[in-house]
């Protein structure tokens, strides 16, 4: 079985670009039920948009729906389910007994467990499994000795996160937010208090300074995991990220996707060069969580500091016409004529080109590219497609 | 209702009777969290013994999440722990129903993750496990929580209803790998109940924090307090937890005694009321900062 690269989105866009540059599905999480609904634009129509986007490139939708349940969320539970399986959705992820229960009385929908339920044993897993659970989403607290004896055991297909955030706590666990700003971590609510600044005290003693113990972690960041969980057979690789942008969602997919590639085509490069791609995007600190069994102070993120991206995020290629090598271009950050872009398409190409005038829709040259989500004209004699992205290299 | 109140030593389990406890709850070395104090296998078997002799009941906390390398340590322990006659093992994690199921013991269940026993349906599904009970999740409201015991009937419910409830509970060692990164060599961090946090903006507030060899585990800045709702709370429920940790053995034993003998309970308020809060009965979360 062929790993499954599996991409966030948090938009009906993202979901173009995550599968365009090389993930085989994307996870979306709809208006309703979902730990991200407060900030989804999945409507119902968006998601059969969706769903048949991908279904017309041989690539599939999973819808989230792992909320913890109070009994006031149970209403319209099951028009939503019928609903999602009639536009044909490929999966649900799901954290809740009644969320498998009314989709294997309802549906013929696939069922994935979410790791929400953070499963860190193989028992659990085929309990799961014999509930009715294809795939379960082991817990981001398992290293990959872990994963390897889950697998040996386990019924059920796993997925593996291997990008992204990371709770601090066990996953569905967690109360730090609801305690601290009424708002319910597992509703959707999350407050990430557990990324706040916080003062450590012994026997009534100050120990910290100035509010510096963070339990923040670093982001997960695993390529050098990646050739010993596809050794495994673990079914499906997983980035976190519903919330982050187009150009994190294609940087990181189309690094992981190049380096599944170069494995299996025995052409793997050196661990530096997928690195150096991930960095063009925006980041945390990274590290590879509990990968390797208890975390260090290596894993944590004590500084609060983030990356600065090596590259920059300037447009999205929305048009090309090779006659008048011109592109029409959405405009996401500032750039001037003369600056060096980089082209970054589905296809890992990184060519690179002067700017040269910048042009208004109308024709009006402009001296700068400056305001954003506006259409500008440049001329670029690479031919470039609709989804390419452009880059500023400083 | 049973008082459910977790056992520091055997010589105290006559006291603690005394005071009104029902149910004695006992720690292990290798599967519970936030330990009071353990008990090996030979001591369980003892104390159960004991304990029926004296009308009352016993369980076992086992409140760990239970990785694949502790599944056949875990599935040795129940093996050998079945001849103790336990009357429930109170559970973290629902990997231990299959390992109970193994040895028929699942009806011996109480399951208690904290989090996610928060409607009907968990309770139903818990049922269908045929499993003893459920413990229902620590922030619900007082109404949601009669909702949820109202709608299912066949299995027993109970609240951890008395002391620091927890929030949060990581694999991470938080307070060593800090301790390290600072240079600060503190000693005796594993198990020390000394520990408390504060958050930058919330300056009044101190939520205590344990290390051990599980992780890291935060408790709520107050302790949770039930006298005026038990009237309400006891018809549905079998089991009521007062929970020991960060608290001083003569504050748990007024603890018990203060909800067998409601005579007492005014003298206790005087005493710690300011410790103490309604934890989630009357606060409703929200689903999101918008909801609220």
């Amino acid at each position: 079985m062929r790993v499954e690269l599996l991409a966030p989105a948090g938009d009906l866009e993202k979901v173009k670009f995550a599968l365009l540059y090389g993930a085989d599905a994307v996870y979306i999480g709809g208006q309703e039920f979902s730990l991200r609904a407060r900030a989804s634009k999945f409507t119902l129509e968006f998601i059969k948009e969706a769903v048949d986007f991908a279904h017309s490139i041989g690539k599939k939708i999973y819808v989230t729906t792992n909320i913890v349940f109070h009994n006031e969320d149970v209403n319209k539970l099951d028009e939503y389910l019928i609903a999602l399986d009639n536009m044909s959705v490929d999966a649900i992820i799901c954290s809740s007994p009644v969320i498998i229960d009314r989709a294997k009385s309802l549906t013929k929908l696939e069922i994935h467990l979410s790791t929400q339920v953070s499963v860190t044993n193989s028992s659990l897993t085929n309990f799961w499994f014999d509930q009715g659970v294809k795939r379960v989403v082991l817990a981001r607290e398992c290293s990959i000795e872990e994963i390897r004896a889950i697998h040996q055991s386990a019924k059920a297909d796993l997925e593996v996160f291997i990008h992204g955030g990371m709770c601090v706590s066990y996953s569905g666990r967690c109360t730090l937010s609801n305690y601290m700003t009424d708002r319910d971590a597992n509703r959707g609510g999350c407050a990430h208090s557990c990324r706040w600044k916080y003062n450590l005290y012994n026997e009534g003693t100050l120990v910290s300074e100035d509010y510096d113990f963070q339990m923040s972690s670093k982001d997960l960041e695993t390529l050098r995991f990646i050739k010993d969980l596809m050794d495994i057979g673990v079914a499906s690789l997983k980035i976190e990220g519903r919330m982050k942008s187009i150009h994190y969602i294609s940087t990181v997919v189309s690094a992981y996707r190049e380096f599944i590639d170069d494995y299996e085509s025995n052409a793997l490069k050196d661990l530096s060069y997928y690195e150096a791609e991930i960095r063009k995007a925006e980041n945390r600190l990274t590290s590879f969580g509990f990968m390797e069994g208890i975390t260090t102070p290596e894993q944590q993120l004590y500084n609060m500091r983030s990356e600065v991206p090596t590259k920059e995020f300037v447009g999205i290629v929305k048009s090309y016409n090779p006659e008048t090598l011109e592109a029409l271009v959405e405009q996401r950050n500032y750039f001037e004529p003369k600056d060096l872009l980089e082209i970054f398409s589905p296809n890992h190409t990184h060519t690179t080109f002067i700017a040269g005038p910048i042009y208004d829709e109308f024709g009006l040259e402009l001296d700068a590219a400056r305001h954003p989500l506006q259409i500008i004209k440049i001329k670029c004699e690479t031919p470039l497609s609709p989804y390419d992205i452009l880059r500023k290299v400083f | 209702m049973n008082i459910v109140a977790t056992l520091k030593n055997i010589q105290e389990m006559s006291h603690l009777a005394t005071l009104g406890a029902d149910v004695f709850l006992l720690h292990t070395l290798e599967f519970t969290r936030n330990q009071i104090s353990s008990f090996s296998l030979p001591e369980i078997k003892e104390i159960s013994k004991q304990s029926h002799k004296m009308g009352k009941l016993v369980y076992l906390m086992i409140n760990v999440m239970i990785h694949e390398d502790m599944l056949s340590k875990l599935d040795k322990f129940l093996n050998e722990v079945k001849s103790a006659n336990l009357d429930g093992i109170v559970g973290f994690d629902f990997t231990l129903y299959s390992l109970l199921k193994k040895h028929q013991m699942e009806n011996l269940l109480i399951f208690q993750p904290g989090t996610s026993n928060t409607n009907c349906y968990d309770a139903w599904f818990a049922r269908k496990q045929k499993i003893k009970g459920l413990t229902v999740s620590k922030e619900v409201t007082l109404e949601e929580i009669i909702e949820i015991a109202d709608c299912t009937q066949d299995i027993e419910f109970s609240i951890c209803g008395h002391g620091y409830l927890e929030m949060f509970y990581s694999r991470r060692p938080l307070i060593s790998n800090y301790s390290q990164f600072k240079g600060l060599n503190l000693l005796g961090v594993k198990n020390a109940q000394s520990y408390f946090l504060q958050e930058e903006l919330r300056l009044n507030e101190f939520y205590p924090v344990i290390e051990d060899a599980f992780g890291t585990t935060i408790f709520r800045s107050k302790k949770l307090l039930s006298f005026q709702e038990l009237g309400v709370i006891s018809p549905y429920m079998t089991d009521f937890f007062v929970k020991r940790i960060f608290m001083s053995d003569q504050e748990y034993f007024d603890s018990i005694e203060a909800y067998s003998n409601s005579k007492l309970q005014d003298s206790f308020q005087e005493k710690y009321q300011k410790e103490y809060d309604t934890g989630f009965y009357y606060r409703r979360i929200g689903r999101s900062k918008e909801a609220l």
